[in-house]
């Protein structure tokens, strides 16, 4: 007997059975009907005669037996009976072939990590006092997202492939790839500074703090360990806060050795904790680097406005401290994203559990699709709508209408391109951002000032995705 | 003489009887090369224990992420697609026509095959638009998925497009060792029906390779078993039958010479369409002074089992057997000797939960790998054996070697490897089996009895010199100078 089958309501159960089977056959004292009683489950769910001989004979039936008790000749005639005699019932399987869910609490608390290092770079870094305080901090923070986030997006490829195997593996990869990425950007922070006269070491190192920080967080995000990546943050959260009030005179090194320490612990403790693995796991390096190159892609769009490297003299710290605020609520909006993005596909397979005609189920998907797209860009929308009205009232800088609007488009794209991603159209979200980051850099050149530039780029960048999440959705394939 | 030995799932990446046979059967044959086929789900690391005329290994991971190994292919033309196409259309036919010859589906096979010789199948097996394609063939010949009278053969329920595109990716994995290339061989040996089957189709239609099939336990009859309880939806089980079912009729269409382990499987092969004429049962053997026989005994009455914890051996009614066993006896033990493959995981805590339930978890003990399998037969009074499939089981004709009584359950070859030399009760009867284990344990003269017996039967028709001999034999009478490229 199925276990599935105990879901279905009795109730329901009996209407949809046949007439025959409902009636005297299901009360037959004869052996073949207790036998059909018996293995009601297996008659009922069986698609092949066969099938019901496999079972029989799993059962214990032998052609002896079933000559003796059925009179049938072997157990093939015997299931051929059977098979004739018990109506087909379909299992209900929906319930255990849907994913479970995952907590909505999991996707929005992503945001919230996102940002976390928004929160304590300003407070740790610079590690140099002075007048190269700004570039230096600029430099390394620079190479460090633009390099270090990138390739983290690589190294979290590389740890969900090594997943399938086991946390073991997953950790062992993400360990190894995690330290290589980060002393890869330290080592490269360090050229930048060397080519553009800036003290080396400072310069690497706030490269290699924050590094450190996006390695360490990778590995627990991987590991699905959001929330202990969450408490390492409280610490360093409470310090700033007492900073900010005057409680204490937080020493930077504390709030470093806070924010960057707490998180490498965990991580540690979360690979030491995986164990050791059987066996060494072939990632597919390639594809990883095409990741990496998505994220220094979404990096360098997000970095030519905010750090603006066409202003004379280079960018300086109260830009970034200032306008990079403003893409604030669009990282905490990435745990909405994460959530929506989930919701999507599950929107998407349900369209795709059914049996109409192809043109039927594409239409639904597409109208599902855009649904989903416009109330996430809608909620982000109001959202940069009330950053606007209350960022100058709060002493905030001023923000331009074209920089907001930019901010909203790219939240747009970024949806779609995790979905043209998902559904491995990594390519086609590789095409939309470098097509983002050509126009907005060729409209730089240019001439044009720096918040049209940044629009027209995440005009190019939403339009892109649209489109090539209008091609995909088209494919069965992407529905799943 | 080169022989390519074809295995799914089995030697030489995992243990179990299967691949014990193919080491066996390899390393009694020196006289012969062997060429190693293992279709396998991931990528395996290469054992370094290979018997010394394994000449080469190639092992097709079936389900990894990244494709075949490329080898610099000629560039296919449209026609060439075309036609691949084609041979598509004409394997979905195949598997959506109820009683389709077996030669529609190896026409389509042998199409598709000479496409991936020379491009990427799977690429064009996974493209855009195959998935409606299928789903569109398979809707027209469906039947809806819905309480309903059985039609007189095999049911094929319609799909949702999600089926659909399961069934797509599916296929293209299944049809991977197509795009290998064929074995060149004297002889292709597939160690069991199915998958690696394919393999021997290409050399076939390659070379003019003959092809030997051994079926230890059947194939089609194993995947009955495992889609019983299956998370799938009904349509792609549907979907899933049908294609094992012509996949193994084609296998025995082609087969020059079939060996099953046992005349038991003989039924389920020629109702599938094998000719009896090409069917010949060959015995497993062991070597029987690698199992002596011991004369002591433990201390407590001990029931001893052999075999990896997987459902088919069913331990649920083996522990369910000796907790009605320890109410007769209650200084009953039963120690269960075998590793939890990769993927019985679930199973494994099942069972021991389960000793757990029926109150035996002191007494019961999964005793896990055993470095001296000998020393596990020895450890019981006695072996049991409670699967609910089986080909010709080594646990038992090795326990028997060593003089130990057995109780069995009457599945596949069993009650041939036993004849009267031991007890066989019906399979998924616990109060069967324990009334057995308590009539062997209760019963000294019995055992030694049944034991000696045993010990004399396995001497006289399963040694493994007898089973060699066999194939040392048959292999140069079926093969035939094959057309196989210098």
């Amino acid at each position: 007997m199925s276990a599935t089958l105990r879901r279905t309501p009795d109730t329901e159960r009996r209407e949809r059975l046949p007439a025959a089977w409902s009636g005297r056959d299901r009360r037959a004292p004869d052996p073949l009907a207790q036998l059909s009683r018996r293995l009601e489950g297996a008659c009922q769910g069986a698609v092949q005669p066969l099938e019901l001989a496999a079972i029989l004979e799993a059962e214990g039936y032998t052609d002896q037996l079933v000559r003796t008790r059925f009179g049938t000749p072997d157990v093939f005639a015997c299931a051929q009976l059977l098979y004739r005699r018990v109506p087909f019932r379909p299992p209900d399987v929906t319930a255990s072939t849907l994913p479970r869910p995952v907590p909505l609490e999991r996707d929005l608390t992503r945001g919230v990590i996102y940002l976390m290092p928004a929160l304590w770079t300003p407070f740790a870094l610079p590690l140099t006092p002075g007048m190269g305080a700004a570039q230096v901090t600029t430099a390394g923070l620079l190479t460090a997202t633009l390099f270090g986030w990138g390739w983290m997006q690589g190294v979290a490829y590389r740890g969900y492939q090594a997943l399938v195997r086991g946390p073991a593996p997953a950790a062992r990869t993400l360990a190894v790839a995690g330290v290589q990425a980060t002393v890869l950007t330290a080592v490269l922070a360090a050229g930048v500074a060397w080519m553009t006269d800036l003290p080396v070491l400072p310069t690497a190192g706030v490269a290699l703090a924050m590094g450190t920080y996006l390695a360490s967080a990778t590995a627990l995000l991987v590991l699905g360990q959001e929330a202990r990546l969450l408490l390492t943050a409280l610490p360093v959260a409470a310090l700033i806060l007492a900073h900010l009030t005057g409680l204490v005179q937080a020493p930077q090194w504390l709030t470093l050795l806070l924010a960057v320490g707490g998180p490498l612990l965990a991580a540690a403790q979360a690979v030491t904790r995986a164990g050791r693995p059987a066996a060494a796991v072939a990632t597919r390096s390639g594809r990883a680097l095409l990741y990496a190159t998505y994220g220094w892609l979404c990096a360098a769009f997000l970095g030519a406005r905010l750090l603006n490297p066409w202003q004379p003299g280079g960018a300086d710290l109260s830009g970034m401290m200032g306008l990079s605020w403003s893409v604030a609520p669009l990282v905490l909006g990435m745990g909405v994203l994460e959530f929506t993005l989930r919701g999507l596909h599950r929107g998407l397979g349900d369209c795709a559990r059914r049996t109409d005609p192809v043109g039927v189920i594409r239409a639904r998907a597409a109208r599902f699709l855009s649904g989903r797209v416009a109330l996430f860009t809608a909620g982000l929308a109001l959202t940069y709508l009330l950053v606007a009205l209350l960022s100058p009232r709060l002493g905030g800088p001023v923000l331009t209408p074209k920089l907001l609007t930019g901010h909203v488009l790219v939240g747009g794209a970024l949806l779609l391109s995790g979905y043209l991603i998902n559904v491995s159209l990594l390519g086609g979200a590789l095409l939309a951002w470098a097509g983002a980051l050509g126009a907005q850099v060729a409209a730089r050149e240019a001439g044009l000032a720096p918040d049209p530039a940044y629009l027209l780029g995440a005009v190019v960048a939403a339009l892109l995705c649209g489109l090539l999440t209008t091609w995909a959705v088209r494919d069965a394939r992407h529905l799943t | 003489m080169h022989v390519a030995l074809l295995c799914e799932g089995t030697y030489p990446h995992a243990g179990g009887g299967v691949s014990v046979w193919c080491d066996q059967l390899i390393r009694g044959l020196p006289e012969h090369r062997f060429q190693v086929y293992a279709l396998t789900a991931q990528h395996e690391v290469t054992p370094t224990d290979l018997p010394e005329n394994v000449q080469r290994l190639e092992s097709v991971p079936l389900w990894s992420l990244q494709p075949l190994a490329r080898r610099s292919r000629p560039r296919a033309g449209q026609a060439d697609r075309r036609d691949a196409l084609d041979g598509l259309a004409q394997l979905l036919y195949a598997l959506f026509t109820p009683g389709s010859d077996p030669e529609v589906m190896l026409g389509g096979l042998r199409r598709l095959h000479t496409y991936a010789q020379a491009a990427d199948l799977e690429a064009l097996l996974t493209g855009r638009g195959r998935a409606e394609q299928i789903y569109d063939l398979w809707s027209r010949a469906a039947r809806p998925t819905r309480s309903q009278h059985r039609p007189d053969g095999d049911l094929l329920l319609q799909p949702t497009l999600a089926d659909a595109v399961q069934a797509t990716l599916w296929l293209s994995r299944f049809l991977r060792p197509l795009s290998v290339r064929p074995p060149a061989a004297d002889l292709t040996h597939a160690t069991w029906n199915g998958l690696s089957t394919l393999l021997a189709f290409t050399a076939k239609w390659a070379y003019g390779t003959p092809f030997v099939l051994t079926e230890h336990g059947i194939y089609l009859r194993e995947r009955y078993l495992e889609l019983r309880f299956t998370s799938h939806s009904p349509a792609f089980k549907s979907y899933l039958l049908r294609f094992y079912g012509c996949l193994t009729r084609a296998a025995y269409r082609m087969a020059d010479l079939i060996t099953p382990g046992s005349r038991y499987n003989e039924r389920w092969e020629v109702r599938e369409g094998a000719d009896p004429a090409r069917i010949m049962a060959v015995y497993n053997g062991v070597n029987p002074a690698a199992f002596p026989p011991s004369p002591a005994e433990p201390a407590q009455p001990t029931i001893s089992w052999v075999g990896r914890i997987d459902p088919l051996k069913d331990l649920e009614t083996l522990i369910r057997a000796f907790a009605l066993v320890r109410e007769e006896l209650p200084g009953a033990q039963l120690r269960m000797f075998g590793s939890v493959p990769r993927g019985n995981e679930d199973y494994a805590r099942f069972c021991r939960s389960l000793t757990q339930e029926v109150g035996v978890q002191g007494s019961a003990t999964f005793e896990g790998h055993v470095p001296s399998v000998v020393d596990a037969y020895h450890a019981g009074h006695m072996v049991a054996l409670t699967s609910i499939s089986e080909g010709f089981p080594y646990t038992l004709i090795e326990a028997m070697a060593t003089g130990r009584a057995t109780v069995s359950t009457d599945v596949g070859g069993v009650s041939e490897a036993v004849g009267e030399a031991g007890l066989v009760v019906p399979s998924r009867d616990p109060h069967a089996v324990a009334r057995a284990c308590v009539q062997l344990l209760s019963s000294a003269p019995l055992r030694e009895r049944l034991g000696r017996a045993a010990r004399q039967r396995v001497l006289s028709q399963f040694t493994l010199d007898s089973f060699l001999d066999v194939y040392r034999g048959l292999y140069p009478q079926v093969a035939r100078p094959a057309r196989v490229p210098a």
